[in-house]
């Protein structure tokens, strides 16, 4: 529903002096394309190691394994962390991955579409880890990009201390100009796209650093291939 | 709070601010370390000047389009399950506001910072409605607890504030009983805010941009409060400045790319949430309902005035930082939700004259915030523009003036304390040659280093089809 609409649109018509809303915008013609330019070019390596190296600088903690190794590498984690665990329902974390978290963690918890909403939530707020897989990564600002799907809540990277995020090393793009285009050739958009680039924090004291405010006090990445 | 954020005369505003050595020491080291860390993020980013350029030119074209975009962005929302409000000014946009947590019977609402909510006054409409608002960003709740003090700057709210007075203020009003290192501080109020993000009916929060082709609204945040307000309440309800808005994702990649360097010297915020209508209906989280307020509360005017571009602003805080006036007398000195060169551009024809015409004398007329505003605004062309209207109208005279602008004119007018206080370097070749308090409303004597006189650059931008 959309309410007030002509009146106020007709107003700003006015103020660009014109009586209707054209049929379409004039034509914009982009002055310079120096965003294209930005690591064009780099191998996968090459923006495999500064997604790392940027990763590194913004406090992100860095993992590494082969497909094969990614369930007993997350088992490492997590118990190295402790506690409990909320995981996304996902291709790449079914089977194998999530039975032996299931077997090795106590409390482990998968975000569940049969589920009501506070079930959902409140395994995600008492968890310790949450673990999503990541639709995109991005070299120059170490950023993943995480899709709210039907079995994989906005929560599980958010109520959670530790967020785990696992990232296809293939995925890994230059910068945000290809992941805007990757969601302009989305059919449909999900409801939420998250850009996660660090760990939540703030500079709001005396613009000290202190890392861990509302969201995850610690983000590590696991790069898989 | 609305745009006016202080009854005190300009004069004994700035006398107050001038007498606050800790505040302005905070906010010099503040510039010092933030425009730092932006040359540094810009630098490696590479090729300003062609990013600004492209920056100012997306937000000319929207200005240009408004009318088209903005019908695009509200068909899109309303596609994608948004419920869609224009709202002419304050008082309607608030009012929807209220109206809509009252139907829901909320008692609770937690908020994510937004400049465009404060210009409304929401939050006071919603407490006198018995509503409990909580702002969720760390240095906005700081403020709210501290009995509502107001923000010194449009990202870093509680800049003018130390370390040991917030100890203090959260000891007096929440019972903390730590010390006052801010991680510590910071773990207190996680704790607080957490509770309420879980229990609250409604999450409010601005909008960075908008994005007409897809019905998209965005929020950028570093402390993860903009994620949690647009995740566990049920219903969500955003306010977005009218022009707010970008074409498409490409023209949003270039917006963002600028504000995060220029806000915080990030290459991107800790997150950026861009959503998409409510929660799909297979979600389990997310909110079921979603409205968005476009506002416009003065917008308009400003659109068909001749400082139309200023609408380009993408609220970053870069002039501010850079301004030696504000360094001096923070926020608060400007008496403006918007403060600094940015403040000074816009409201005056915001907001009108009547209120705003004094504090444009604020400005030395330096230049260095057009240097470095990630979209081009030509704010010293417009902050000089706004004197030479107010001048011609005859309302203010030089002698006046004087006695008017006292101390405060003696330091930012002397270039010798003004070396002392900012980096000589940086500013060089800014030294004001103009003394506020002497001869800005005489045209010949205007100091040379703008390259254009603001009706030169008119005209070329008409000739340009309104770019650069």
């Amino acid at each position: 529903m959309i309410t007030g609409k002509e009146q106020f649109i007709s107003r700003i018509s006015n103020c660009l002096n014109r009586t209707t809303i054209p049929e379409k915008p004039t034509e914009f013609v982009y002055p310079h394309d120096m965003q294209h330019k930005y690591l064009a070019g780099a191998s996968a390596q090459e923006l495999l190691d500064t997604f790392i190296t940027n990763a590194q600088t913004v406090g992100i903690g860095i993992h590494r394994c082969s497909e094969i190794d990614l369930a007993t590498t997350l088992v490492q984690i997590v118990k190295k962390l402790g506690g409990s665990v909320v995981l996304a329902d996902d291709p790449l974390l079914a089977g194998e991955t999530t039975e032996l978290l299931g077997h090795e963690i106590d409390d482990c918890y998968i975000w569940n579409t049969d589920a009501g909403r506070k079930e959902n939530m409140t395994k995600a707020e008492g968890a310790k880890v949450g673990i999503a897989v990541a639709e995109m990564a991005l070299a120059e600002s170490a950023t993943s990009l995480l899709f709210s799907r039907p079995g994989s809540g906005r929560s599980i990277t958010l109520l959670p201390e530790n967020s785990l995020i696992i990232i296809r090393a293939e995925t890994i793009q230059p910068r945000l100009t290809q992941a805007m285009e990757m969601l302009q050739k989305q059919e449909t958009l999900p409801s939420s796209v998250n850009f996660v680039s660090g760990p939540s924090s703030t500079a709001d004291i005396e613009l000290v650093r202190v890392q861990g405010v509302h969201g995850p006090l610690e983000l590590s990445y696991i790069i898989v291939g | 709070m609305t745009i006016k954020t202080s009854d005190l005369p300009l004069k004994e505003r700035l006398q107050k601010e001038l007498g606050n050595p800790q505040m302005r020491k905070a906010i010099a080291n503040a510039q010092d370390l933030l425009n730092g860390k932006r040359e540094a993020a810009f630098e490696e980013l590479g090729d300003f000047e062609q990013w600004r350029e492209t920056a100012g030119t997306i937000r000319s074209h929207v200005l240009e389009n408004l009318d088209y975009y903005l019908t695009q962005f509200a068909d899109k929302a309303s596609a994608a399950g948004a419920q869609v409000y224009f709202a002419e000014d304050a008082s309607q946009a608030a009012g929807y506001g209220l109206e809509i947590l009252q139907k829901r019977k909320a008692v609770k609402a937690v908020k994510s910072k937004s400049m465009v909510t404060e210009e409304i006054g929401l939050n006071e409409m919603l407490e006198e409605a018995g509503i409990e608002v909580i702002e969720t960003d760390l240095g906005e709740y700081l403020l709210q607890i501290d009995d509502h003090d107001k923000p010194s700057h449009i990202v870093v709210p509680a800049l003018h504030k130390n370390r040991d007075h917030f100890r203090r203020v959260l000891a007096e009003k929440k019972g903390y009983k730590g010390d006052n290192v801010p991680e510590n501080m910071t773990r207190f109020v996680r704790q607080l805010i957490r509770k309420e993000f879980l229990e609250a009916d409604v999450g409010i929060t601005g909008c960075n941009f908008a994005v007409a082709e897809t019905g998209t609204v965005t929020l950028v945040t570093n402390e993860g409060n903009g994620r949690f307000v647009t995740t566990a309440p049920k219903t969500q309800v955003v306010f977005l400045g009218m022009e707010r808005i970008v074409p498409t994702f490409a023209e949003l990649d270039i917006i963002f790319s600028m504000l995060a360097r220029s806000a915080v010297g990030a290459k991107l915020t800790s997150y950026m949430s861009l959503m998409t209508g409510p929660k799909a209906p297979e979600d389990k989280d997310g909110p079921e309902e979603l409205h968005i307020i476009i506002v416009d509360n003065g917008r308009s005017r400003v659109l068909e005035s001749d400082f139309r571009e200023v609408l380009r602003c993408i609220r970053c805080g870069t002039c501010m930082l850079e301004c030696p006036a504000y360094r001096h007398i923070s926020g608060h000195g400007y008496g403006t939700l918007y403060p600094g060169p940015l403040g000074l551009a816009l409201v005056p024809v915001l907001a009108g004259y009547d209120d705003y015409k004094e504090i444009t004398k604020i400005c030395s007329l330096c230049g260095a915030c057009n240097e470095v505003c990630p979209v081009k605004i030509p704010l010293y062309e417009f902050i000089f523009e706004h004197r030479r209207i107010i001048a011609e109208e005859g309302n203010l005279t030089p002698a006046g003036e004087k006695i008017l602008m006292g101390r405060y004119g003696d330091v930012i007018g002397s270039s010798a304390l003004y070396g002392l206080a900012t980096k000589a370097a940086r500013f060089s070749s800014f030294a004001p040659k103009v003394g506020p308090l002497k001869q800005w409303s005489i045209d010949r004597d205007l100091p040379k280093i703008p390259k254009t006189r603001f009706r030169d650059w008119f005209a070329a931008r008409k000739k340009n089809g309104g770019v650069k």
